[in-house]
Protein backbone atom coordinates (compact mmCIF):
# COMPACT_ATOMS: atom_id res chain seq x y z
CA UNK A 1 0.00 0.00 0.00
CA UNK A 2 2.67 2.20 0.95
CA UNK A 3 5.76 3.10 -1.90
CA UNK A 4 7.81 6.09 -2.21
CA UNK A 5 6.74 8.34 -5.26
CA UNK A 6 7.76 6.71 -8.41
CA UNK A 7 11.73 7.30 -9.46
CA UNK A 8 9.85 9.05 -12.73
CA UNK A 9 8.18 11.69 -10.35
CA UNK A 10 10.98 12.06 -8.21
CA UNK A 11 13.13 13.38 -11.07
CA UNK A 12 10.39 15.66 -12.41
CA UNK A 13 10.51 17.30 -9.13
CA UNK A 14 13.92 17.65 -8.75
CA UNK A 15 14.38 18.60 -12.64
CA UNK A 16 11.03 21.34 -11.46
CA UNK A 17 13.17 22.79 -8.28
CA UNK A 18 16.59 22.54 -9.88
CA UNK A 19 14.55 24.93 -12.80
CA UNK A 20 13.38 27.30 -9.40
CA UNK A 21 16.92 27.71 -8.66
CA UNK A 22 18.79 28.49 -11.79
CA UNK A 23 21.84 29.83 -10.19
CA UNK A 24 22.10 28.13 -6.43
CA UNK A 25 24.10 29.63 -3.64
CA UNK A 26 26.90 27.83 -2.14
CA UNK A 27 25.63 24.83 0.00
CA UNK A 28 26.99 26.04 3.45
CA UNK A 29 25.57 29.54 3.01
CA UNK A 30 21.69 28.88 2.08
CA UNK A 31 19.56 29.10 4.93
CA UNK A 32 17.63 26.06 6.00
CA UNK A 33 13.96 25.84 6.38
CA UNK A 34 12.88 23.82 8.63
CA UNK A 35 9.24 22.62 8.85
CA UNK A 36 7.05 22.52 12.10
CA UNK A 37 3.70 22.15 13.08
CA UNK A 38 3.45 24.43 15.72
CA UNK A 39 0.78 23.11 17.04
CA UNK A 40 1.98 19.87 19.32
CA UNK A 41 3.44 21.19 22.60
CA UNK A 42 5.20 20.89 24.29
CA UNK A 43 7.10 19.87 21.32
CA UNK A 44 6.81 22.80 19.33
CA UNK A 45 3.89 25.17 19.44
CA UNK A 46 2.76 28.87 18.47
CA UNK A 47 3.01 31.45 21.26
CA UNK A 48 0.31 34.21 21.82
CA UNK A 49 2.30 36.68 19.62
CA UNK A 50 2.56 34.40 16.71
CA UNK A 51 6.41 32.96 17.44
CA UNK A 52 7.33 29.12 17.75
CA UNK A 53 8.79 27.96 21.10
CA UNK A 54 8.93 24.45 22.64
CA UNK A 55 11.33 21.63 22.74
CA UNK A 56 12.01 21.15 18.42
CA UNK A 57 12.68 25.21 18.63
CA UNK A 58 15.12 25.57 21.26
CA UNK A 59 16.86 22.06 20.29
CA UNK A 60 17.28 22.85 16.64
CA UNK A 61 18.85 26.57 17.71
CA UNK A 62 21.45 24.37 19.56
CA UNK A 63 21.77 22.56 16.73
CA UNK A 64 22.13 24.90 13.94
CA UNK A 65 24.27 26.76 15.86
CA UNK A 66 26.46 24.03 15.50
CA UNK A 67 26.21 23.44 12.33
CA UNK A 68 27.15 26.95 11.69
CA UNK A 69 24.01 27.51 9.99
CA UNK A 70 21.05 29.67 9.27
CA UNK A 71 18.13 27.92 10.30
CA UNK A 72 14.27 29.37 9.55
CA UNK A 73 11.78 27.58 11.53
CA UNK A 74 8.07 27.73 9.21
CA UNK A 75 4.75 26.91 10.81
CA UNK A 76 2.95 24.48 8.39
CA UNK A 77 -0.22 21.59 8.80
CA UNK A 78 1.17 18.05 9.28
CA UNK A 79 -0.93 17.62 6.06
CA UNK A 80 1.29 19.08 3.77
CA UNK A 81 4.84 18.48 5.53
CA UNK A 82 5.79 15.56 3.87
CA UNK A 83 4.48 16.92 0.04
CA UNK A 84 6.22 20.04 1.37
CA UNK A 85 9.55 18.22 1.71
CA UNK A 86 9.85 15.86 -1.05
CA UNK A 87 8.72 19.10 -3.55
CA UNK A 88 11.58 20.94 -1.63
CA UNK A 89 10.01 24.14 0.20
CA UNK A 90 11.67 22.89 3.09
CA UNK A 91 14.68 21.08 3.87
CA UNK A 92 13.69 18.31 6.76
CA UNK A 93 11.24 18.11 8.85
CA UNK A 94 11.53 18.77 13.26
CA UNK A 95 7.83 17.99 14.55
CA UNK A 96 8.32 14.96 16.98
CA UNK A 97 8.10 12.70 13.94
CA UNK A 98 8.23 9.06 14.96
CA UNK A 99 9.90 6.62 13.51
CA UNK A 100 7.24 4.31 11.94
CA UNK A 101 7.89 1.91 9.13
CA UNK A 102 5.48 3.25 7.11
CA UNK A 103 6.70 6.64 7.36
CA UNK A 104 10.60 5.20 6.97
CA UNK A 105 9.33 4.02 3.21
CA UNK A 106 8.66 7.98 2.14
CA UNK A 107 11.37 9.52 4.16
CA UNK A 108 15.04 9.26 5.92
CA UNK A 109 15.11 9.82 9.28
CA UNK A 110 17.82 10.83 11.53
CA UNK A 111 19.56 9.63 14.42
CA UNK A 112 16.34 9.60 17.13
CA UNK A 113 16.95 12.61 19.81
CA UNK A 114 13.45 11.53 21.42
CA UNK A 115 12.24 8.22 22.95
CA UNK A 116 8.85 8.45 24.48
CA UNK A 117 5.56 5.77 24.92
CA UNK A 118 2.09 5.96 23.75
CA UNK A 119 -0.41 6.15 26.76
CA UNK A 120 -4.21 6.11 26.73
CA UNK A 121 -6.30 9.71 28.47
CA UNK A 122 -9.82 9.35 29.92
CA UNK A 123 -12.03 11.59 31.56
CA UNK A 124 -11.59 10.91 35.15
CA UNK A 125 -14.78 9.92 36.00
CA UNK A 126 -15.43 8.36 32.17
CA UNK A 127 -16.16 4.87 30.96
CA UNK A 128 -12.64 3.75 30.52
CA UNK A 129 -11.40 5.31 33.81
CA UNK A 130 -9.67 1.73 34.38
CA UNK A 131 -7.95 0.69 31.83
CA UNK A 132 -6.25 -3.13 32.49
CA UNK A 133 -2.31 -3.37 31.95
CA UNK A 134 -1.77 -0.10 34.08
CA UNK A 135 1.73 1.11 32.84
CA UNK A 136 3.08 -2.00 31.28
CA UNK A 137 5.33 -2.20 28.52
CA UNK A 138 3.21 -3.00 24.93
CA UNK A 139 6.53 -3.19 23.00
CA UNK A 140 4.95 -4.09 19.41
CA UNK A 141 8.72 -5.08 18.06
CA UNK A 142 8.10 -8.14 20.53
CA UNK A 143 6.21 -10.45 19.03
CA UNK A 144 4.47 -12.96 21.74
CA UNK A 145 1.47 -14.53 23.47
CA UNK A 146 2.23 -11.75 26.29
CA UNK A 147 1.71 -9.45 23.71
CA UNK A 148 -1.11 -11.27 22.17
CA UNK A 149 -3.08 -11.40 25.37
CA UNK A 150 -2.46 -7.28 26.48
CA UNK A 151 -4.23 -6.54 22.93
CA UNK A 152 -6.83 -9.00 23.85
CA UNK A 153 -7.83 -7.79 26.72
CA UNK A 154 -7.02 -3.77 25.45
CA UNK A 155 -9.76 -5.23 22.21
CA UNK A 156 -12.19 -6.58 24.85
CA UNK A 157 -11.68 -2.76 27.08
CA UNK A 158 -12.46 -0.70 23.97
CA UNK A 159 -15.18 -2.50 22.46
CA UNK A 160 -18.16 -0.29 21.52
CA UNK A 161 -16.15 2.85 22.75
CA UNK A 162 -15.03 5.55 20.53
CA UNK A 163 -11.56 6.67 20.93
CA UNK A 164 -10.29 9.80 19.23
CA UNK A 165 -6.70 10.16 17.60
CA UNK A 166 -4.50 12.99 15.69
CA UNK A 167 -5.15 11.90 11.67
CA UNK A 168 -1.65 10.26 11.18
CA UNK A 169 -0.25 10.17 14.62
CA UNK A 170 1.12 6.72 14.55
CA UNK A 171 -1.27 5.13 16.62
CA UNK A 172 -4.74 5.11 14.00
CA UNK A 173 -2.93 2.07 12.51
CA UNK A 174 -2.67 0.36 15.89
CA UNK A 175 -6.78 0.92 16.43
CA UNK A 176 -7.07 -0.08 13.08
CA UNK A 177 -4.92 -3.18 12.56
CA UNK A 178 -4.91 -4.29 16.31
CA UNK A 179 -7.97 -3.77 18.05
CA UNK A 180 -10.31 -3.83 14.76
CA UNK A 181 -14.15 -3.03 13.79
CA UNK A 182 -15.10 -2.99 17.44
CA UNK A 183 -13.93 0.71 18.17
CA UNK A 184 -14.81 3.41 16.82
CA UNK A 185 -11.92 5.95 15.47
CA UNK A 186 -12.70 9.43 15.11
CA UNK A 187 -10.08 12.08 12.98
CA UNK A 188 -8.44 14.99 14.33
CA UNK A 189 -6.66 17.13 12.31
CA UNK A 190 -5.05 19.17 15.43
CA UNK A 191 -4.93 18.31 19.06
CA UNK A 192 -6.47 20.76 20.36
CA UNK A 193 -9.75 19.72 18.52
CA UNK A 194 -9.30 16.46 20.10
CA UNK A 195 -8.75 17.50 23.31
CA UNK A 196 -11.56 19.76 23.28
CA UNK A 197 -13.95 16.45 22.07
CA UNK A 198 -12.15 14.35 25.07
CA UNK A 199 -13.25 16.91 27.62
CA UNK A 200 -16.40 17.37 25.89
CA UNK A 201 -17.36 13.59 26.41
CA UNK A 202 -17.32 13.16 22.62
CA UNK A 203 -14.91 10.55 22.34
CA UNK A 204 -14.27 7.92 25.15
CA UNK A 205 -10.40 8.23 25.13
CA UNK A 206 -7.39 8.72 22.85
CA UNK A 207 -4.39 7.00 22.80
CA UNK A 208 -1.00 9.66 22.47
CA UNK A 209 2.22 10.73 23.13
CA UNK A 210 3.11 10.78 26.89
CA UNK A 211 5.84 13.70 26.31
CA UNK A 212 2.39 15.30 25.10
CA UNK A 213 -0.48 14.15 27.91
CA UNK A 214 2.11 14.53 30.90
CA UNK A 215 2.03 18.53 30.31
CA UNK A 216 -1.53 18.43 29.23
CA UNK A 217 -2.85 17.05 32.35
CA UNK A 218 -0.82 19.81 34.09
CA UNK A 219 -3.31 22.22 32.88
CA UNK A 220 -6.42 23.31 34.06
CA UNK A 221 -8.94 22.04 31.57
CA UNK A 222 -6.53 18.47 31.77
CA UNK A 223 -6.90 18.24 35.40
CA UNK A 224 -10.15 16.58 34.44
CA UNK A 225 -8.40 13.58 32.81
CA UNK A 226 -6.62 10.46 33.76
CA UNK A 227 -3.84 8.50 31.78
CA UNK A 228 -4.19 4.74 31.90
CA UNK A 229 -3.43 1.33 30.02
CA UNK A 230 -0.14 0.00 28.71
CA UNK A 231 3.09 2.14 27.62
CA UNK A 232 2.96 1.73 24.14
CA UNK A 233 6.22 1.73 21.55
CA UNK A 234 7.36 -0.20 19.00
CA UNK A 235 5.33 -1.79 15.15
CA UNK A 236 3.68 0.61 13.84
CA UNK A 237 3.50 3.58 16.72
CA UNK A 238 7.64 3.72 16.14
CA UNK A 239 10.34 3.68 18.10
CA UNK A 240 11.48 7.50 18.90
CA UNK A 241 11.22 10.55 17.26
CA UNK A 242 13.59 12.14 15.04
CA UNK A 243 14.44 14.71 12.24
CA UNK A 244 13.27 13.92 8.89
CA UNK A 245 14.98 14.00 5.57
CA UNK A 246 14.39 14.00 1.78
CA UNK A 247 15.56 10.49 0.94
CA UNK A 248 18.99 10.99 -1.01
CA UNK A 249 19.88 13.72 1.36
CA UNK A 250 22.71 11.69 2.98
CA UNK A 251 25.28 14.59 3.30
CA UNK A 252 22.29 17.24 5.41
CA UNK A 253 21.48 13.95 7.46
CA UNK A 254 24.91 12.80 8.22
CA UNK A 255 25.71 16.35 9.29
CA UNK A 256 22.85 16.91 11.46
CA UNK A 257 23.59 13.29 13.07
CA UNK A 258 26.84 14.28 14.16
CA UNK A 259 25.42 17.53 15.80
CA UNK A 260 22.70 15.12 17.46
CA UNK A 261 24.90 12.83 18.81
CA UNK A 262 27.18 15.49 20.29
CA UNK A 263 24.21 16.96 22.33
CA UNK A 264 23.37 13.32 23.52
CA UNK A 265 26.44 13.10 24.98
CA UNK A 266 27.02 16.32 26.07
CA UNK A 267 23.41 16.06 28.01
CA UNK A 268 21.67 19.24 26.03
CA UNK A 269 18.75 16.38 25.16
CA UNK A 270 17.82 15.09 28.80
CA UNK A 271 18.25 18.94 30.32
CA UNK A 272 16.00 20.08 27.52
CA UNK A 273 13.06 17.38 27.64
CA UNK A 274 13.16 17.75 31.51
CA UNK A 275 12.80 21.78 30.87
CA UNK A 276 9.48 20.91 28.69
CA UNK A 277 8.55 17.81 29.02
CA UNK A 278 9.10 17.43 32.86
CA UNK A 279 10.83 14.35 32.53
CA UNK A 280 13.59 12.64 30.18
CA UNK A 281 12.20 11.48 26.89
CA UNK A 282 15.82 10.95 25.62
CA UNK A 283 16.67 7.60 23.47
CA UNK A 284 19.02 4.86 25.02
CA UNK A 285 17.86 5.68 28.65
CA UNK A 286 14.57 4.22 30.47
CA UNK A 287 12.08 2.44 28.55
CA UNK B 1 2.50 0.99 -12.85
CA UNK B 2 0.83 -2.68 -11.60
CA UNK B 3 1.09 -0.83 -8.28
CA UNK B 4 0.01 2.48 -8.84
CA UNK B 5 -3.66 0.50 -10.31
CA UNK B 6 -3.40 -1.39 -6.93
CA UNK B 7 -3.40 1.52 -4.95
CA UNK B 8 -5.86 3.65 -7.23
CA UNK B 9 -8.68 0.56 -6.87
CA UNK B 10 -7.71 0.12 -3.03
CA UNK B 11 -8.38 4.45 -2.76
CA UNK B 12 -11.60 3.79 -5.15
CA UNK B 13 -12.87 1.08 -2.80
CA UNK B 14 -12.31 3.14 0.14
CA UNK B 15 -13.98 6.03 -1.38
CA UNK B 16 -16.95 4.24 -2.52
CA UNK B 17 -17.22 2.57 1.12
CA UNK B 18 -17.61 6.45 2.31
CA UNK B 19 -20.14 7.54 -0.47
CA UNK B 20 -23.13 6.78 1.66
CA UNK B 21 -22.00 9.31 4.12
CA UNK B 22 -21.66 11.65 1.33
CA UNK B 23 -25.05 11.20 -0.13
CA UNK B 24 -27.20 11.08 3.29
CA UNK B 25 -26.08 14.31 4.21
CA UNK B 26 -26.77 15.65 0.58
CA UNK B 27 -30.17 14.13 0.52
CA UNK B 28 -30.67 15.03 4.42
CA UNK B 29 -29.56 18.82 3.99
CA UNK B 30 -31.66 19.13 0.72
CA UNK B 31 -34.93 18.08 2.62
CA UNK B 32 -33.76 19.70 5.80
CA UNK B 33 -33.13 22.94 4.05
CA UNK B 34 -35.80 22.77 1.29
CA UNK B 35 -38.59 22.80 4.12
CA UNK B 36 -37.17 25.02 6.52
CA UNK B 37 -36.84 27.82 3.23
CA UNK B 38 -40.52 26.83 2.86
CA UNK B 39 -40.98 28.22 6.26
CA UNK B 40 -38.97 30.78 5.91
CA UNK B 41 -40.94 32.39 2.66
CA UNK B 42 -44.50 31.67 4.26
CA UNK B 43 -43.03 33.53 7.54
CA UNK B 44 -41.87 36.44 5.47
CA UNK B 45 -45.67 37.04 4.27
CA UNK B 46 -46.30 37.08 8.13
CA UNK B 47 -45.80 40.18 10.01
CA UNK B 48 -44.19 38.62 13.16
CA UNK B 49 -42.24 36.12 11.30
CA UNK B 50 -40.50 38.82 9.11
CA UNK B 51 -38.10 39.93 10.78
CA UNK B 52 -37.37 36.85 12.55
CA UNK B 53 -36.68 34.82 8.80
CA UNK B 54 -35.39 37.92 7.43
CA UNK B 55 -32.60 37.98 10.68
CA UNK B 56 -32.22 34.23 9.81
CA UNK B 57 -31.45 34.72 5.94
CA UNK B 58 -28.97 37.82 7.14
CA UNK B 59 -26.81 35.77 9.74
CA UNK B 60 -26.86 32.07 7.90
CA UNK B 61 -26.17 34.04 4.78
CA UNK B 62 -23.57 35.96 5.56
CA UNK B 63 -21.28 33.91 7.46
CA UNK B 64 -19.26 31.22 6.54
CA UNK B 65 -20.51 27.49 6.47
CA UNK B 66 -17.05 26.25 7.70
CA UNK B 67 -17.88 28.81 10.88
CA UNK B 68 -21.06 27.79 11.05
CA UNK B 69 -20.13 24.02 11.60
CA UNK B 70 -17.22 24.81 14.06
CA UNK B 71 -19.91 26.66 15.89
CA UNK B 72 -22.53 24.15 16.09
CA UNK B 73 -19.83 21.28 16.42
CA UNK B 74 -17.15 22.88 19.21
CA UNK B 75 -19.36 26.16 20.00
CA UNK B 76 -22.80 24.39 21.02
CA UNK B 77 -20.82 21.17 22.90
CA UNK B 78 -19.14 23.89 25.08
CA UNK B 79 -22.97 25.11 26.07
CA UNK B 80 -23.96 23.77 29.58
CA UNK B 81 -28.02 23.66 28.42
CA UNK B 82 -26.46 22.01 25.23
CA UNK B 83 -23.53 19.60 26.63
CA UNK B 84 -25.94 18.36 29.52
CA UNK B 85 -29.37 18.86 28.00
CA UNK B 86 -31.61 16.11 26.63
CA UNK B 87 -30.45 17.08 22.88
CA UNK B 88 -26.53 15.90 23.66
CA UNK B 89 -27.53 12.57 22.38
CA UNK B 90 -27.99 14.74 18.84
CA UNK B 91 -25.54 17.13 19.51
CA UNK B 92 -22.80 14.59 20.22
CA UNK B 93 -22.87 13.11 16.90
CA UNK B 94 -20.74 15.12 14.10
CA UNK B 95 -22.81 13.91 11.54
CA UNK B 96 -26.18 15.30 13.02
CA UNK B 97 -23.96 18.69 13.58
CA UNK B 98 -22.67 18.90 9.78
CA UNK B 99 -26.16 18.13 8.68
CA UNK B 100 -27.66 21.01 10.97
CA UNK B 101 -25.28 23.58 9.64
CA UNK B 102 -25.75 22.74 6.50
CA UNK B 103 -29.41 22.62 6.63
CA UNK B 104 -29.58 26.46 8.39
CA UNK B 105 -26.92 27.66 6.19
CA UNK B 106 -28.71 26.58 2.99
CA UNK B 107 -31.93 27.35 4.02
CA UNK B 108 -31.08 31.09 4.09
CA UNK B 109 -30.10 30.95 0.41
CA UNK B 110 -32.85 28.66 -1.12
CA UNK B 111 -35.60 31.04 1.07
CA UNK B 112 -33.96 33.76 -1.34
CA UNK B 113 -34.91 32.22 -4.17
CA UNK B 114 -38.13 30.65 -3.45
CA UNK B 115 -38.77 34.51 -2.52
CA UNK B 116 -37.85 35.98 -5.96
CA UNK B 117 -39.89 33.02 -7.64
CA UNK B 118 -42.95 34.49 -5.54
CA UNK B 119 -42.15 37.79 -6.61
CA UNK B 120 -41.79 37.32 -10.12
CA UNK B 121 -45.58 35.77 -10.79
CA UNK B 122 -47.18 38.90 -11.81
CA UNK B 123 -49.90 40.33 -9.82
CA UNK B 124 -52.53 40.71 -11.72
CA UNK B 125 -53.03 36.78 -11.96
CA UNK B 126 -53.01 36.65 -8.45
CA UNK B 127 -55.84 39.85 -8.98
CA UNK B 128 -57.28 37.22 -11.73
CA UNK B 129 -57.84 34.57 -9.42
CA UNK B 130 -59.31 36.31 -7.04
CA UNK B 131 -61.54 37.96 -8.98
CA UNK B 132 -62.31 34.22 -10.03
CA UNK B 133 -63.78 33.55 -6.24
CA UNK B 134 -61.02 31.01 -5.96
CA UNK B 135 -60.25 30.00 -2.66
CA UNK B 136 -56.49 31.32 -0.85
CA UNK B 137 -55.77 26.99 -1.15
CA UNK B 138 -56.84 27.12 -4.55
CA UNK B 139 -54.97 29.73 -5.31
CA UNK B 140 -52.13 28.38 -3.90
CA UNK B 141 -52.17 25.06 -5.69
CA UNK B 142 -53.49 26.31 -9.21
CA UNK B 143 -51.67 29.62 -9.42
CA UNK B 144 -48.76 30.59 -7.45
CA UNK B 145 -47.03 27.03 -6.74
CA UNK B 146 -46.93 25.47 -9.99
CA UNK B 147 -45.01 28.99 -11.54
CA UNK B 148 -43.18 28.82 -8.11
CA UNK B 149 -41.46 25.65 -9.19
CA UNK B 150 -40.81 26.66 -13.07
CA UNK B 151 -39.35 30.05 -11.89
CA UNK B 152 -37.07 29.00 -8.59
CA UNK B 153 -35.99 25.84 -10.28
CA UNK B 154 -32.59 26.42 -12.07
CA UNK B 155 -31.75 28.62 -9.32
CA UNK B 156 -32.89 25.92 -6.99
CA UNK B 157 -31.37 23.43 -8.81
CA UNK B 158 -27.84 25.76 -8.07
CA UNK B 159 -28.23 25.34 -4.71
CA UNK B 160 -28.44 21.64 -4.45
CA UNK B 161 -25.43 21.16 -6.29
CA UNK B 162 -23.75 23.79 -3.85
CA UNK B 163 -25.16 21.57 -1.59
CA UNK B 164 -23.75 18.33 -2.41
CA UNK B 165 -20.55 20.15 -3.04
CA UNK B 166 -20.33 21.86 0.69
CA UNK B 167 -21.21 18.20 2.53
CA UNK B 168 -17.27 17.44 2.19
CA UNK B 169 -16.74 20.55 5.05
CA UNK B 170 -18.34 18.09 7.49
CA UNK B 171 -14.87 16.16 7.34
CA UNK B 172 -13.14 19.04 9.24
CA UNK B 173 -15.95 17.91 12.11
CA UNK B 174 -14.28 14.68 12.48
CA UNK B 175 -17.14 13.25 9.64
CA UNK B 176 -15.91 10.51 7.89
CA UNK B 177 -17.20 11.50 4.21
CA UNK B 178 -15.53 11.17 0.51
CA UNK B 179 -13.83 14.13 1.51
CA UNK B 180 -12.05 12.75 4.67
CA UNK B 181 -11.64 9.35 3.54
CA UNK B 182 -9.49 10.97 0.72
CA UNK B 183 -7.68 12.57 3.51
CA UNK B 184 -7.57 9.88 5.64
CA UNK B 185 -5.51 7.65 2.40
CA UNK B 186 -3.03 10.75 1.92
CA UNK B 187 -2.53 10.44 5.72
CA UNK B 188 -1.20 7.42 5.28
CA UNK B 189 0.13 7.24 1.62
CA UNK B 190 1.31 10.55 1.22
CA UNK B 191 0.23 10.67 -2.49
CA UNK B 192 -2.09 13.54 -2.69
CA UNK B 193 -2.58 14.39 -6.33
CA UNK B 194 -4.08 10.79 -7.41
CA UNK B 195 -6.45 10.55 -4.33
CA UNK B 196 -8.19 14.24 -5.03
CA UNK B 197 -8.98 13.38 -7.91
CA UNK B 198 -10.50 10.44 -7.41
CA UNK B 199 -12.39 12.12 -4.75
CA UNK B 200 -13.34 14.72 -6.74
CA UNK B 201 -14.37 12.45 -9.99
CA UNK B 202 -16.85 11.15 -7.28
CA UNK B 203 -18.59 15.03 -6.36
CA UNK B 204 -18.28 15.25 -9.93
CA UNK B 205 -20.69 12.17 -10.39
CA UNK B 206 -22.92 12.91 -8.15
CA UNK B 207 -23.43 16.55 -9.49
CA UNK B 208 -23.59 15.79 -12.62
CA UNK B 209 -26.74 13.02 -11.95
CA UNK B 210 -28.51 15.66 -9.92
CA UNK B 211 -27.70 17.96 -12.95
CA UNK B 212 -29.32 15.51 -15.63
CA UNK B 213 -31.91 15.27 -13.26
CA UNK B 214 -32.99 18.61 -13.09
CA UNK B 215 -32.77 18.88 -16.51
CA UNK B 216 -35.12 16.51 -17.16
CA UNK B 217 -37.72 18.05 -14.46
CA UNK B 218 -37.29 21.31 -16.07
CA UNK B 219 -38.05 19.86 -19.55
CA UNK B 220 -40.98 18.38 -18.39
CA UNK B 221 -42.44 21.32 -16.36
CA UNK B 222 -41.80 23.34 -19.63
CA UNK B 223 -44.05 21.30 -21.81
CA UNK B 224 -46.90 22.48 -19.28
CA UNK B 225 -48.08 26.02 -21.10
CA UNK B 226 -47.35 24.86 -24.28
CA UNK B 227 -50.05 21.94 -24.04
Amino acid sequence: MIRAPGPRLVLALVLALGACHATPPPAGLRELVIGTEGAYPPWNFTRADGSLAGFEPEYLRVLCARLHRRCRLVPMDWDGMIGALQTGKIDLIADAVQITPERAAVLAFGRPYGLSTGLTATLRNGALADLPDRDALMDFDRQGPALDAMIARMRKALAGKVVGVALSGAFDTFLNQAIGPGVTVRYYRTMGERDLDLLNGRIDATIEDETYLRPLLATRDGAGLVLGGPRMIGGTMGRGEALAFRRGDNQLRGEFDRAIEATLADDTVRRLGLKWFRMDASPGRGH
Amino acid sequence: MNDELAFLAMTALAIARALPVTVLLSVAGALGSSGLAGVLVVAQATRLGRPIAQLWIFVFRGTPLLLQMFMVYYGLAALGPIRHGPLWPAFREPVFCAWLALTCCCSAYIAEVLRAALAAIPKGQIEAALACGMSRWTRVRRIIAPQMLRLALPAYGNELVMLIKSTSLASTITVVDVTGVAQLVIAHSYRTLEVFCLAAAVYLGLTAGLTALLRRLEAKLMEGPRR
